[in-house]
């Protein structure tokens, strides 16, 4: 069992240096890490396996916690774009601001939500992680860059491009 | 704020600002792709648009910052298995996520204002492309936007 609050810990100190290293360009997915751990042109299932040095028995946990969260995601994912589509049809029609205001309400809802699987997803992954494997710090710093729109497409284990994103 | 927040958030305005216009001559930058889609006018429309954001950029760092720390927070509660302690985290996510789209909003509208007819009706396509826009600072691009989400 890998000991949780040294991985928070992790988190706390790398968030805290990670400053605004959200995202990267085509490929750069979870951002520059600082720790030459992004590799270009892997997806995001490879970029784990090779960043944390996934077993076998890991790698199939990893991707069914990730599966499982992409079809939880489904709806989310519809109601971002329907809000979205909301905000810009109320600016089409002219709408009153009070009327567009709740309209960003509704978009900013869905993005919690998203953020929420995703946070949760995260730890999961990581909570599959040895001692030695979460002592990784730029690739856990990897992996928190990583999920941000993660499950934004239709499938999540692809080359990351950057432009997901809500 | 914390004394070295500053700095960061300075920082990252700047980083973003370029990131989003970039000239150059490679990949299209943010900025370009944006303006493409709406088919802005290069003299005429381009640089207010150009200014709009820029600005827009500096006003987001902060929120920015709000949202990456309580996403750590939130990671760091499920972690530790304390899933339930996560709503007031979620409740400040939520607000910070109107700020920002609240934000990306307003841009939106100003520019909108500008736009011909023609260029109106791709409002909608080229405001799901800003989603997100503000928030990250290192090199965004590559290819087009889900916007809302694909």
């Amino acid at each position: 069992m890998i000991p949780r609050l040294v991985l928070a810990a992790v988190l706390v100190a790398l968030v805290a240096t990670a400053g605004f290293a959200q995202r990267g360009g085509r490929g750069g997915g979870g951002g520059d890490t600082g720790g030459g751990q992004m590799t270009l042109e892997l997806s995001r299932l490879e970029q784990l396996t090779v960043t944390f040095k996934l077993n076998k028995d890991q790698k199939q946990k990893v991707k069914a916690l990730l599966d499982d969260a992409q079809k939880n995601a489904a709806p989310i994912r519809d109601g971002l774009t329907e809000t979205r589509d909301a905000i810009a049809a109320a600016i089409q029609g002219g709408q009153a601001q009070n009327d567009i205001d709740k309209a960003v309400a509704g978009y900013a809802a869905q993005a919690t939500a998203m953020t929420e699987l995703e946070m949760r997803a995260l730890a999961r992954v990581l909570q599959t992680l040895d001692k030695d494997q979460a002592a990784n710090a730029a690739g856990v710093q990897t992996a928190f860059f990583m999920v941000r729109g993660m499950f934004l497409s239709k499938k999540w284990d692809v080359i990351p491009d950057g432009s997901y994103r809500y | 704020m914390r004394a070295t927040s500053f700095w960061t958030l300075a920082l990252a305005a700047s980083v973003t600002l370029a990131a989003l216009a970039q000239g150059g001559g490679g990949p299209s930058t943010p900025l370009q792709e944006f303006a493409g889609k709406l088919n802005l006018d290069p003299k005429t429309q381009l640089p207010a648009v150009q200014q709009l954001f820029g600005e827009a950029a500096r006003d987001a760092a902060p929120i920015a910052q709000e949202m990456l720390e309580l996403r750590q927070k939130l990671v760091n509660l499920e972690l530790t298995n304390r899933s339930a302690e996560t709503k007031p985290i979620l409740d400040a996510y939520a607000t910070a996520a109107a700020k920002m789209a609240g934000l990306e909003t307003r841009v939106f509208q100003q520019v909108y204002a500008t736009l011909k007819p023609a260029q109106q009706s791709k409002a909608r396509e080229a405001f799901a492309f800003i989603a997100g826009f503000f928030q990250a600072s290192g090199g965004r691009g590559g290819r087009g936007s889900r916007g809302g989400g694909e």
